[in-house]
């Protein structure tokens, strides 16, 4: 029988009614001995089964435990976690947390530079996931962060595949990554912003820009490198140990 | 004797039993009038029981005096007293918040990390909300929040952040959904403006949108939805446990057909580059449906996570199991503890 079933609900007001019934019954019956502790136990178990019924009825209604595995808190699940995957860089960067990174598929981006990634001490001891700063056209402050310098040549307009290409090859987050620019790369960083939506949490320039249109995040403005990196770092999550997660919704 | 202690409940029960021995034995000798009186004796202490059992597992009335419709007794605006750290984990204290653009002067409940006595770091923020009925305690209490927060702290999946659980309303019966209600209370208002304002005061926190952060369970759970949808640039992320996609009351102004109501917000307005947990129980059909909702119409630059728990209805045991994984979410949306500038 379910918890919220109307059968349970047509027992337990049956058994109330048959109690109050008999209660009513043998209120008079026997000798005074045999009556007094006949009613003091029918009118608690009356009362019992009275709240019983409403409260049957009421969680039929509001379904608060529709179960009875959800009324003994016996929620079948797990939290479980994620384990971080290694990057195909790993072994190398912890050899050189300094070195150039050119993923195929860089070439169309068209940069004046081959670009350079730096990983901070931690990152060949914690298997956990970083998140990014991205700086582009300058040399950003040294940061606990996984760090990609780029530097965008006059063909460079779009920056793509870039955040898969670097979840491929280093361990970083999904989200709450930043970006350093110089005020002359605030269009090119705008459109990555735009690209990438969820990704990128703050956008730092040194210079002066207005945020570009469509960027969903605001630039803002600082005079030097050092200052820029510290306030774009300090909008950025830490490298936080692999999350606890529930299983996720199935798309429907 | 509080109003939610196990003595008073034992009490209570001690009532019932003593109605039922009274009716018993007096029966026979009484008159009218007596009987009548013994019956309504029986009725009242088995109500007054499963009221206090009731108020005891929703913690809507924390004391005689909320009950007696005071507010919050001679406390003065700003932090209480800290004590001393008693162990390794956070410590919760109390905060009056003074309702200076709300009118609502209430109390709420901070959690200040550990080594938040020690340290110089301002720490992100993140406000949690409680159903209906509820209050503060329903974290506190039923969901244990504070041993949470110091496991998922220790081990490093969540950053050091203080949590406020602030009062949505001031009268327990009346459910604000933590909108400014018509002619009512002016829930919005005091938690978006007055408790953020109350909470950088008296704290060392942080200050831009990308360190606070919302979470709630039923009725909280579309309070933290709702506000972060309408606030987005106060908020950056929102966890929504067993939440709803409407808040099933009257506003006073027809919005919660509209501007409160989050399938409304998600169809008709722009979304906002945040973050939204949606936790929901598979055997919970308001809010699965709701959250299968919400999720289905977010789109970019609004970034939807679901986490399900297959069996807890509408529980503390399935929202307990949620709470790790939504602190720990929301963590990863939210910036770091930094130094003050």
């Amino acid at each position: 029988m379910t918890l919220i079933g109307v059968p349970l609900i047509l027992v337990a007001g049956a058994a109330t009614l048959t109690v109050i019934g008999l209660l009513g019954w043998s209120w008079n019956r026997g000798g005074r001995r045999r009556r007094l502790p006949t009613r003091v136990l029918g009118v608690l178990l009356g009362e019992a089964l009275l709240v019983l019924t409403i409260g049957l009825v009421a969680n039929r209604q509001e379904l608060f435990y529709p179960s009875w595995q959800a009324l003994a808190g016996r929620t079948s699940t797990t939290a479980g976690s994620v384990p971080v995957a290694a990057g195909r860089l790993d072994a190398s960067l912890a050899r050189h947390p300094d070195q150039p990174w050119q993923p195929a598929g860089s070439a169309a981006w068209h940069l004046a530079a081959p670009p350079a990634v730096t990983v901070p001490a931690a990152y060949p001891v914690r298997p956990v996931a970083f998140p990014v700063l991205l700086a582009l056209g300058g040399r950003p402050a040294p940061a606990d962060l996984v760090e990609v310098r780029l530097e965008p040549g006059p063909r460079t307009d779009a920056l793509a595949g870039l955040p898969g290409l670097l979840a491929g090859d280093l361990r970083v987050t999904s989200h709450g990554w930043v970006i350093v620019a110089a005020a002359a790369r605030v269009p090119l960083a705008g459109r990555l912003v735009a690209e990438f939506p969820g990704r990128f949490t703050a956008l730092a320039v040194t210079g002066h820009a207005a945020t570009p249109p469509g960027c969903p995040v605001p630039v803002h403005d600082f005079a030097t490198w050092a200052a820029a990196t510290r306030w774009a770092v300090a909008q950025s999550p830490p490298a936080l140990e692999p999350a606890r997660v529930l299983p996720p919704a199935e798309p429907s | 004797m509080t109003i939610e202690g196990l003595p008073l409940l034992l009490t209570g029960l001690a009532a019932v039993l003593a109605t039922a021995v009274a009716v018993a034995v007096l029966w026979d000798r009484a008159g009218r009038i007596t009987r009548a009186a013994l019956v309504a004796a029986c009725v009242l202490s088995l109500a007054a029981t499963v009221a206090l059992q009731l108020n005891r597992l929703t913690e809507t009335y924390t004391s005689w005096a909320a009950l007696a419709g005071e507010r919050d007794p001679a406390v003065p605006p700003g932090p209480g007293p800290v004590a001393a750290p008693s162990g390794p984990g956070g410590r919760v204290v109390r905060l009056a918040v003074a309702g200076r653009a709300s009118g609502m002067t209430m109390p709420a409940y901070v959690y200040l990390p550990p080594g938040y006595q020690r340290g110089h770091q301002r720490y992100p923020v993140i406000e949690a909300l409680h159903g209906f009925p509820g209050s503060p305690k329903s974290w506190l209490r039923r969901l244990d929040v504070r041993r949470h927060l110091d496991q998922e702290i220790a081990a490093g999946r969540m950053a050091p952040a203080l949590v406020v659980f602030p009062y949505q309303t001031p009268d327990p019966m009346v459910d604000t959904e933590c909108t400014d209600l018509a002619g009512g209370p002016r829930a919005e208002t005091f938690l978006t403006v007055d408790v953020p304002a109350a909470v950088r005061a008296s704290y060392r926190v942080r200050t831009g949108r990308g360190a606070w952060g919302l979470i709630g369970y039923s009725a909280g759970g579309f309070c933290a939805a709702d506000l972060l949808l309408r606030h987005p640039g106060q908020y950056a992320a929102a966890a929504s446990l067993s939440g709803y996609a409407s808040p099933g009351i009257r506003v006073g102004d027809g919005s919660e057909r509209t501007t409160n109501n989050v399938g409304w917000r998600l169809r008709h307005l722009p979304q906002p580059p945040a973050g939204l947990y949606l936790g929901y129980t598979a055997d919970d059909p308001h809010s699965r449906r709701d959250s299968s909702l919400m999720a289905g119409l977010a789109t970019a630059p609004l970034a939807v996570t679901t986490g399900v728990v297959a069996h807890g209805g509408h529980s503390d045991a399935a929202w307990e199991l949620m709470e790790p994984a939504a602190f720990d979410w929301l963590s990863s949306w939210l910036a770091r503890p930094a130094e003050a500038p």
